[in-house]
């Protein structure tokens, strides 16, 4: 759906296109998933409906090389943007990389562009809810929350990760051996359990509301992870057992997650190193690995 | 908090209806809060008014031992509520397993266990191993009595039955199942539900079902629960073959839902069983909730099934053919006589055609009707109570404190050993007369 058919359809207030100074920066990155892309900009408005101080996108192209269509005619990265960019507003940002970078990387090229006190990380294969985002603000009020997840479903559409509609992530937690789980996973969306806001050990870098200054600290999300998995984590335990915040749950924020959606198109063709990963993360964490489930199930 | 420790297998495992109902009782009735340690469990979502943990099979036991370390630990820092009791509903094997782990050794937290005692005589080793149980909760009264006989204490926990979900058929409702299901009106439909096909004496089952076919000229269908591709179990396909009932077996993969369960109870017109040995058998006392009437081995817990105090009849029982010393326990095994499985099966066919089994239906339903799980939960509420009183006395006594002193008073009874010699019963229980 193109910006002008959705201001056709009666859009958001003009207040919430506010100018380049925004509360907010949305960092979203793309290897070549286009269409998916355009799908979750396409809730982005609607999300953060009542949001003052609005926001700004900000686009990264984390690659995306030169693809052939059906007839064998080279479409330069460019042009296979020309979507995204008509849905991209004056103060929004595009960014192109080169090369791609992994998805750490390429937030921490967005986060070059932003300069806004909040920073929201949403992955371009999910798609949020009315009112979600500004939910997450609202838990920001509370200073000492340095980062805000919110409860992802899995699709009604397709779903071939999870049942339709059921809970995807509602936080992380740490089992008996130290490895993290999603908790509450296949759970009904409505169940009380997934539905109270709480604390977690880390929330999912899918959609995640991150205080710029914890990002000014960290310089961004660690890259040892290479491609991506488990950064997400690392930036929680840094704001919990460094910075002494806290990284909340916020269930009444809420929206789907095309689980590899962003990757259908290769962003990763050696598939993402989860041993190593996890032998990284617990390397830097292990004296912070706390068998946290019981306060869960 | 009280913490369980179970098999939650999803996928047919008796201990998880029996843990389940257990911890509803303490959560519920006696408002405790109650966390269980789920082996096999995954964590599935559910709404019981409790904590469940998954633990994964494999390293099963060295983490059920950690987390009750670390909910011990938790509860004593002031992190999370007090451990006031650790509830084991676990074969002996596995509650002897249990002994190994620091936490209990050390007796930092009462231990209650809740097992069946499947056949006696009860060994010395296992009653020995029991004995280091705070409370030790028998699923059956023959199990209690078999402790009692070696010597040990033991209190008989009376496992219930939602007696809702096992409900006897409404009109109509049978003969509809039955066609569903493709049975013909003049098909003799016995069912059969049988996780652990060696224990339940399968091909027993099998030969059953052939001489009444065969010899007893009754056009029968059977009806199998079971895990049919199990690695360790019989060839269900040559054994079929070898007793020419392949046409009369329908088979179904064990871990059905209960609703289905119940389906294949209520059209069924026989529950047969030809159990070695049982420690409690819910499939029977579901199939009597359901109005089937039950033919099963007169053996070990099956007895107290299929019999009144009184004498009276509430099933048909099978005869044991011989008896075996198994390596399970010493304990023994009763083989069901598959002319005599047979013959009752007859039995209660004819008494089907006449109209006259009515009375076995209702003594069964009445029987099922009269397990109710508050008795249980009261069983085990009062052990809980009793242990926590229990391992308070033995803080205090490690503290230094004051003990009221317990005087031990001498038997009266002092010639008799202390614990009778466990004399076996290598031969089949007397039964009496079947007649109704």
């Amino acid at each position: 759906m193109s910006r002008k058919r959705r201001r056709k359809g009666g859009g958001p207030p003009q207040q919430q296109r506010q100018g380049p100074k925004a509360l907010m920066d949305i960092i979203m990155p793309v290897y070549g998933e286009w269409t998916m892309l355009e799908r979750a900009i396409s809730t982005v408005e609607a999300a953060c409906l009542g949001l003052e101080g609005g926001y700004r996108i900000i686009v990264v192209d984390n690659g995306t090389p030169v693809w052939n269509d059906t007839d064998g005619r080279s479409i330069e990265p460019r042009e296979q943007a020309m979507g995204i960019r008509e849905l991209l507003r004056g103060q929004d940002a595009f960014v192109r990389l080169d090369e791609n970078v992994g998805y750490p990387g390429a937030v921490n090229h967005g986060l070059k562009k932003s300069g806004s006190p909040l920073v929201l990380i949403w992955t371009s294969d999910v798609q949020m809810t009315p009112g979600s985002v500004t939910e997450m603000v609202r838990v920001m009020d509370d200073p000492e929350v340095g980062i805000v997840g919110a409860k992802l479903l899995f699709p009604t559409d397709e779903s071939p990760h999870g049942p339709p509609g059921s809970v995807q992530h509602a936080g992380i937690s740490f089992n008996i051996e130290g490895h993290p789980f999603h908790v509450y996973m296949a759970w009904p969306a409505d169940h009380p359990k997934a539905n109270i806001q709480q604390p977690m050990a880390a929330v999912t870098g899918a959609l995640m509301l991150v205080r710029r200054s914890i990002f000014a600290e960290t310089g961004g999300f660690f890259t040892g992870y290479g491609g991506g998995t488990f950064e997400d984590m690392d930036l929680c335990f840094t704001v919990t057992q460094m910075m002494n915040k806290l990284v909340m749950y916020c269930p009444t924020a809420w929206g789907y997650h095309y689980v590899g959606g962003s990757i259908k198109k290769g962003a990763n063709p050696q598939g993402f190193n989860l041993p190593m990963n996890s032998t990284i993360f617990r390397g830097r964490w292990a004296g912070s690995l706390a068998w946290d489930e019981w306060r869960y199930w | 908090m009280i913490v369980l420790f179970s098999d939650l297998d999803l996928k047919g495992s008796g201990y998880m209806n029996i843990t389940i109902a257990l911890a509803n009782q303490l959560a519920t009735r006696f408002e405790r809060k109650v966390l269980i340690l789920g082996m096999g469990y995954s964590g599935a979502a559910h709404d019981w008014p409790f904590q469940i943990i998954p633990i994964r099979p494999g390293q099963a036991f060295q983490h059920a031992s950690a987390m009750l370390q670390n909910l011990v630990t938790l509860g004593q820092g002031g992190l999370n509520d007090k451990v006031e009791a650790f509830v084991c509903a676990l074969d002996v094997p596995h509650q002897e397993m249990c002994f190994s782990w620091p936490i209990i050794g050390n007796r930092q937290v009462p231990y209650i266990g809740v097992l069946p005692i499947e056949s006696g005589p009860l060994c010395d080793t296992w009653a020995n191993s029991l004995g280091r149980l705070d409370v030790r909760l028998i699923i059956s009264q023959y199990g209690t009595d078999q402790c009692e006989k070696a010597g040990l204490p033991a209190t008989h926990i009376p496992i219930g039955l939602d007696t809702e979900a096992w409900r006897m058929p409404l009109d109509g409702e049978v003969k509809n199942l039955r066609d569903t299901m493709g049975i013909e009106d003049d098909e003799f439909a016995v069912l059969t539900v049988a996780d652990n096909q060696e224990r339940k004496n399968l091909s027993a089952t099998a030969r059953t079902i052939a001489i009444l076919k065969h010899k007893h000229k009754v056009n029968v269908k059977w009806i199998l629960v079971t895990r049919v591709g199990s690695k360790v179990g019989w060839k269900l396909a040559d054994l079929a073959i070898e007793h020419d009932i392949v046409d009369q077996l329908v088979t179904f993969e064990r871990g059905i839902e209960h609703s289905r369960l119940w389906i294949l109870n209520v059209l069924a017109d026989a529950f047969l069983l030809t159990s070695k040995a049982e420690g409690l058998c819910m499939p029977v006392i579901e199939a009597m909730a359901s109005g089937t009437p039950v033919v099963a081995t007169f053996a070990t817990a099956l007895i107290e099934h299929l019999q009144a105090p009184d004498g009276t009849w509430r099933g048909f029982p099978i005869k044991a053919e011989y008896v075996y010393q198994d390596p399970w326990g010493n304990s023994y095994r009763y083989f069901a006589d598959p002319e005599d499985a047979a013959k009752q099966l007859k039995k209660v066919y004819q008494l089907t055609k006449k109209g006259k089994i009515q009375p076995y239906i209702d003594r069964g339903r009445a029987y099922a009707e009269s397990r109710e799980w508050d008795a249980a939960g009261d069983v085990l509420n009062a052990a809980v109570e009793e242990v926590i009183a229990l391992h308070a006395q033995r803080q205090a006594a490690l503290e230094g404190q004051e003990l009221t002193p317990t005087l031990v008073q001498p038997s009266e009874d002092e010639d008799k050993p202390l614990i009778p010699p466990t004399v076996p019963q290598a031969v089949p229980p007397q039964m009496g007369d079947v007649n109704e």
